[in-house]
C-alpha cells in the first residue's frame, strides 16, 4: 500500500508534507504494544482451577472460625444497665432534674471469676455520636495545643464556641457532651469482714497512645495549667473546667484520657467506651473473683430526655478483642458453604465430563 | 489532446466542450474539433441510455454482444458519435452557455440542454472492462455471513453483471434459489402479485424454523437470494393514496429477512441510501454498515450507522465521507471480527464495571444513614471520597479497556461465528446490567454489615481500646477497594505486564496513600481525624481476618456464577477459550503470515 504525499493529504487533510515529496508514513509502529501482541498470561476460570480453591478456602476458614468462636466463647462479659427508668431500680431517684449530684448503688453478682486483665466500659444507647453536625463540631488545632486556636476556636464549633464573651476550651458539641458519671467497683468479701473492698481502677492506658502523645497536647507555656488556659472558659455543660479534670498533671487538661476517649466519636448509636482498667493481680487469685459486687454511681449524665440508656460493662479481652461471636460464626459459615459448593461443583464437573465422554463418539 | 490510432499515427483533437457525467442520465459526452476542422460529438454511457438515442449502427449485433459480456461479469459501456456542422455547433454552444449561466434551476436547464444535444447518434461499439474482484473478497463475505451479518449488494450495474459478480464472490452459492423482483416481472404481473408470490415462497420454507433474523444457514435448508432492481424499488417506495405502500414495504422487508443475501442492481446513489434507511427503521432496528469505494456510494455511507470507505482507484470521495477508511475490502474482516469484537467486549465491561464500582461505593454510605440519624454523615473520609474514582480504581479499568483480548486474534479470524455471541448488543442488555447492579448491591451489603457486626458494641483490639467511626469507614473502604479491583482481576483474560502493574500498583498506591495520609499531622488540614486511623486498624488481628472474610464473601457469588455458566451453558466464545487453553500457549506463526502479507495491521 504505497501512500505518497498527495494521497495522504487528501485522506486526512493533515499537515503538509515535507518538500521534495519525502513520504512521512502514517503507518503505526510495528511494536508489540501498538499491535496488541504483548506476551500475556491468559487464565480462564474453569471448574478445574476453581475447585481446589473452594476446597482450600473451606479447609482454611473452618478451623479459623472454630478457633475464633472458641476464643470468643471463653471471654467473660457482664453488662449492668443503670439508667434507672424502672421504678424498682436504685438509680430511679436520679432521674428527676432537680437533683444535681445523685449517688446510687447497684448490686450484681459474678457467677464465674474473671481472669487476666479486666476492662471496664461505660456504654450508651441511642446516643448519636455519629451525627454529622456533632462529628464536625470540634477544633483539632485547639486540641493540639495551638495557642492561636485556643483563644480563637474554629467556626465549626458553633454554637459551643464562645460563652459569656470568652472562647470555650475545649470547644464544640463533642467536648460539651462529655460523659461525666463516676463509677466505682466494690467487692463484698465472703469472709467475716463485711465491708466491701474497693477494686483498684487504673485510669491510664485507656486512650490510643498516638492520641495522647501526638494528637492532643496542652497549650504550651510556663506556669500551671490554669495559667496556660487563661482567657478561656469551660464548656457550658461541664461542672469543672478542663484544667481540673484530674489532679495528676499528666492526665489533666486536653490530655486527660477520659476526655480523649470521649472525643473519638463512636461509629454507631449504641456504643461503649473504655473507662478503666483492672489489672491482673500478681498472685494466683483471679482479678475479679466470683461473688457479690457493688457498683457505686455518681449519676451526673442525663440520658433520659432522649430515651438513651446507660450501662457499665466488665469484660475480659483476648487477642481478638471482646466477646463477638460474629466473626467466628461467619468464618465457619463461609468455610462450610465454600466446601459444599466445591463438592457440588465436583459432582457437576464429573457428570458433565461423563456425559461429554459418552456424547463424543 | 492526442490519440494514437490504429495505424500508429497520432491524431490531434481540440477539446471544445465536456458534457459531464451524471448518474441520472448515465452518460457523458465530449465535443471535439479534429485537425481537419470537423466537429464531432462523442458519447459514452450505459447501454440502456445510449441505445434509445442511436439511429444508425449495428445495433442488434452490439446489443447481443453486450448481453453476453454482462453475463460473463464484465462491465459494459456503449460508445456513439455524431458529426456536428458549424451552425449546429453554434446552436449547441448557445444552449450550453444559456444553461450554464442560468441563475435558477441550473441543473434542470443543463439536463434539458444535454437531452437536446445528445440525440441522433451513430453507434460505434461497446467496451467491456473486467472489474476484477479484490483479493479475498469472497473470503470476507463468507466470513461475514458466518458471523451472522446479513450482506446486501447495492450496485448501479446491470442485473446480469451484478449476478455474475455475486456468484463470483460467493454471495450466491450454487444451491441458492434466486427470487427476482425486477421490472420485467412486474410488467408481467402487478407489483402486489409478485410480492405476495415471493413472500409465500420464502415463508413456506422458513415457517417452521425460528424467526431468528441472524440465523445461520444449514446446508439442507432452502437458500434464497433476492434480486431487485432500482425501478422495482422505486415502485415499492412510491407513496400511494390508498396507503398500501406501507404494506408493500413490510412485505418487501419480510421477504428480505428470509433471504440469505440480497442483490439490488441498477441502483441510483440516492436509492442506495433509501434502502439503507428502510432497513434502519424496520422492525428490529438493526445496526447497518455501508461500505463502498466510489462517489456513488457516498449517500449510502452517510446514511448507514457505520460508513466505511475503501480508498480505491476511483478516488477518495467515499473515504472522505466515511467514518472509517480502509485500503482494501478484505480488511473489513479483521476490522469487524477482531477489532470490532474486542472493542465491544472492552466497552461493555467498562460501562458495566463503572456502574458496579460506584454502586459498591455509594450504597454503604446510603446504608450508614440509617445508623447516623439520617444526618448525611459520610462513612469515608473526604480524601477517600475524592480519590476513589480518580486514583484508586481508574487505572485498572482503563488499561483493561485498552488491552483486553478475551480470545486470541487468530481464533477470532478463524472462527467468525464467535461474533454471534455479541450480536444484538448482548452484553449491554437489561439483564446483564441488572446482574451487575445486584452484584454491586450484594457486595455493598456484605461490606457494610460485615463491618457493622464486627464493630457492634465491642472492641476488636487486644488492648481493649475502642475504634471510632472513621476506623469503621476506613475498614469498609479498604474492603471495597480491594474487592472491586480483584473483581476486575477475575474478569481479565489477558494479563500483560501492564495489567499486573496497574492492578497491583493501584492496590499498593491505596495502601501507601492511606499510610501517608494518616501518618503525620498535616499542617494544612483543619481536621486531624484520620491521624493514625489506618495503621491502628491494621494493627489488630480481627481487622485483617475481617477484611479477608469480606473480600472472599463478596467475590464468591460471581466466581460461582462464572464457573457454573461456563460448565453448564458454555457460549461459543467460552468453548474456544477452553480449547485454546488445551492447545499450546504459543501462537502458531503460520497463521499470522498467511493473513497479513505485509507487516501492517491496525
Amino acid at each position: 500500500m504505497a501512500m505518497n504525499c498527495n494521497a495522504k493529504d487528501e485522506v486526512d487533510g493533515g499537515p503538509p508534507c515535507a518538500p521534495g515529496g519525502a513520504a512521512k508514513t502514517r503507518r503505526p509502529d510495528n511494536t508489540a504494544f501498538k499491535q496488541q501482541r504483548l506476551p500475556a498470561w491468559q487464565p480462564i476460570l474453569t471448574a478445574g482451577t476453581v475447585l481446589p480453591t473452594f476446597f482450600i478456602v473451606g479447609l482454611i476458614f473452618i478451623p479459623i472460625g472454630i478457633g475464633i468462636f472458641v476464643t470468643s466463647n471463653n471471654i467473660r462479659e457482664i453488662e449492668i444497665d443503670y439508667t434507672g427508668t424502672e421504678p424498682s431500680s436504685p438509680c430511679n431517684k436520679c432521674l428527676s432534674p432537680n437533683v444535681t449530684s445523685c449517688f446510687c448503688t447497684i448490686n450484681f453478682t459474678l457467677e464465674k471469676a474473671f481472669e487476666g486483665n479486666v476492662f471496664m466500659y461505660y456504654g450508651l444507647s441511642n446516643f448519636y455520636q455519629n451525627h454529622r453536625r456533632y462529628v464536625k463540631s470540634r477544633d483539632d488545632s485547639q486540641l493540639n495545643g495551638d495557642s492561636s486556636a485556643l483563644l480563637n476556636p474554629s467556626k465549626e464549633c458553633e454554637p459551643y464556641r464562645r460563652n459569656e464573651d470568652l472562647p470555650i476550651a475545649p470547644c464544640g458539641a463533642i467536648a460539651n457532651s462529655m460523659f461525666n458519671d463516676t463509677l466505682e467497683l466494690f467487692l463484698v468479701s465472703n469472709e467475716s469482714d463485711p465491708t466491701p473492698t474497693p477494686i483498684p481502677l487504673k485510669r491510664k492506658g485507656i486512650a490510643w497512645w498516638t492520641d495522647k502523645h501526638v494528637k492532643f497536647r496542652n497549650p504550651s507555656g510556663g506556669g500551671t495549667l490554669e495559667e496556660r488556659f487563661k482567657g478561656t472558659t469551660k464548656p457550658v455543660n461541664w461542672l469543672k473546667p478542663v484544667y481540673m479534670l484530674d489532679s495528676d498533671e499528666e492526665n489533666n487538661g486536653f490530655i486527660n484520657e477520659d476526655f480523649i476517649v470521649w472525643m473519638r466519636t463512636a461509629a454507631l448509636p449504641t456504643f461503649r467506651k473504655l473507662y478503666r482498667l483492672i489489672e491482673r493481680s500478681n498472685d494466683l487469685h483471679p482479678t475479679l473473683p466470683a461473688g457479690q459486687y457493688y457498683l457505686n454511681i455518681t449519676y451526673n449524665y442525663p440520658v433520659h430526655s432522649f430515651d438513651g440508656r446507660k450501662r457499665m460493662i466488665l469484660s475480659t479481652i483476648s487477642w481478638m478483642g471482646g466477646k463477638n461471636p460474629f466473626l467466628g460464626i461467619a468464618y465457619i459459615t463461609v468455610g462450610s458453604i465454600s466446601f459444599l459448593l466445591g463438592v457440588v461443583l465436583l459432582v457437576i464437573n464429573h457428570k458433565y465430563r461423563n456425559s461429554r465422554n459418552t456424547a463424543d463418539t | 489532446m492526442e490519440i494514437l490510432n490504429r495505424d500508429g499515427d497520432i491524431e490531434r483533437f481540440e477539446l471544445l466542450e465536456v458534457l459531464s457525467f451524471d448518474s441520472v442520465r448515465r452518460r457523458m459526452s465530449v465535443i471535439v474539433r479534429s485537425t481537419t476542422g470537423e466537429i464531432y460529438l462523442f458519447c459514452k454511457g450505459a447501454d440502456s441510455s445510449i441505445f434509445p438515442r442511436v439511429i444508425e449502427g449495428k445495433v442488434d449485433q452490439i446489443r447481443s454482444r453486450v448481453e453476453r459480456n454482462a453475463v460473463e461479469g464484465l462491465r459494459t459501456l456503449c460508445v456513439a458519435y455524431k458529426r456536428l456542422v458549424p451552425e449546429e455547433y453554434e446552436g449547441v454552444c448557445g444552449l450550453l452557455q444559456a444553461a450554464k449561466v442560468a441563475l435558477q434551476d441550473r441543473e434542470k436547464k443543463l439536463a434539458e440542454a444535454y437531452e437536446q444535444i445528445e440525440k441522433d447518434l451513430i453507434l460505434l461499439g461497446a467496451t467491456a472492462v473486467e472489474d476484477r474482484l479484490q483479493e479475498k473478497a469472497a473470503d470476507t463475505i463468507e466470513a461475514l455471513q458466518k458471523a451472522g451479518i446479513k450482506v446486501w449488494v447495492l450496485t448501479g450495474d446491470k442485473m446480469e453483471t451484478a449476478a455474475a459478480t455475486c456468484y463470483a464472490c460467493r454471495l450466491f452459492r450454487r444451491g441458492t434459489q434466486l427470487l427476482e423482483l425486477t421490472t420485467k416481472r412486474i410488467e408481467e404481473q402487478s407489483l402486489h402479485d409478485v410480492l405476495f408470490e415471493l413472500s409465500k415462497t420464502v415463508l413456506r420454507c422458513s415457517g417452521s424454523l425460528t424467526r431468528d433474523h441472524f440465523s445461520g444457514l444449514s446446508t439442507d435448508m432452502h437458500d434464497y437470494g433476492l434480486i431487485i432492481d432500482g425501478a422495482a424499488l422505486s415502485l415499492i417506495m412510491k407513496p400511494r393514496e390508498d396507503g398500501s405502500s406501507a404494506n408493500y414495504r413490510e412485505l418487501f422487508l419480510d421477504i428480505c429477512r428470509n433471504c440469505s443475501a440480497v442483490l439490488c442492481c441498477r441502483m441510483a446513489p440516492l436509492q442506495k441510501a433509501q434502502i439503507v434507511k428502510l432497513i434502519k427503521f424496520s422492525k428490529e432496528h438493526p445496526i447497518t454498515l455501508a461500505i463502498g469505494d466510489g462517489a456513488n456510494d457516498v449517500s449510502m455511507i452517510l446514511e448507514a450507522h457505520v460508513g466505511i470507505g475503501v480508498i480505491g482507484k476511483e478516488g477518495r470521495q467515499a473515504a472522505r465521507n466515511s467514518d472509517y477508511a480502509i485500503p482494501k475490502f478484505k480488511h473489513l474482516k479483521k476490522m469487524l471480527l477482531v477489532h470490532g469484537h474486542f472493542y465491544y467486549i472492552r466497552i461493555s465491561e467498562l460501562v458495566q464495571y463503572f456502574f458496579y464500582k460506584n454502586v459498591c461505593f455509594i450504597f454503604p454510605q446510603f446504608l450508614y444513614q440509617f445508623f447516623c440519624g439520617f444526618s448525611q454523615q459520610t462513612l469515608y473520609d473526604t480524601a477517600y471520597l475524592t480519590l476513589y474514582n480518580i486514583s484508586f480504581t481508574s487505572l485498572p479499568i482503563l488499561l483493561y479497556s485498552l488491552m483486553e483480548q478475551h480470545v486470541g486474534v487468530d481464533m477470532l479470524k478463524r472462527d467468525p461465528s464467535l461474533y454471534r455471541d455479541i450480536a444484538k448488543n448482548a452484553l449491554l442488555r437489561w439483564r446483564v446490567f441488572i446482574y451487575w447492579t445486584f452484584l454491586g448491591l450484594f457486595d455493598a451489603l456484605v461490606f457494610f454489615f460485615g463491618a457493622y457486626f464486627m464493630f457492634e458494641n465491642t472492641t476488636v483490639t487486644s488492648n481493649g481500646q475502642m475504634f471510632g467511626n472513621w476506623t469503621f469507614g476506613t475498614l469498609v473502604f479498604t474492603v471495597m477497594v480491594f474487592t472491586v479491583t480483584l473483581k476486575l482481576a477475575l474478569d481479565t483474560h489477558y494479563w500483560t505486564w501492564i495489567n499486573h502493574f496497574v492492578i497491583w500498583g493501584s492496590l499498593l498506591f491505596y495502601v501507601i496513600f492511606s499510610l501517608l495520609w494518616g501518618g503525620i499531622i498535616w499542617p494544612f488540614l483543619s481536621y486531624q481525624r484520620m491521624y493514625y486511623v489506618f495503621l491502628h486498624m491494621l494493627s489488630c488481628g480481627p481487622a485483617w481476618l475481617g477484611i479477608i472474610l469480606l473480600i472472599t464473601v463478596s467475590l464468591l457469588p460471581d466466581v460461582l456464577k462464572k464457573v457454573l455458566c461456563r460448565q453448564l451453558w458454555p457460549t461459543a466464545t467460552e468453548r474456544t477459550q477452553a480449547r485454546n487453553q488445551c492447545l499450546s500457549v504459543e501462537q502458531p506463526t503460520v497463521f499470522m503470515l498467511s493473513q497479513t502479507s505485509s507487516g501492517l495491521s491496525f
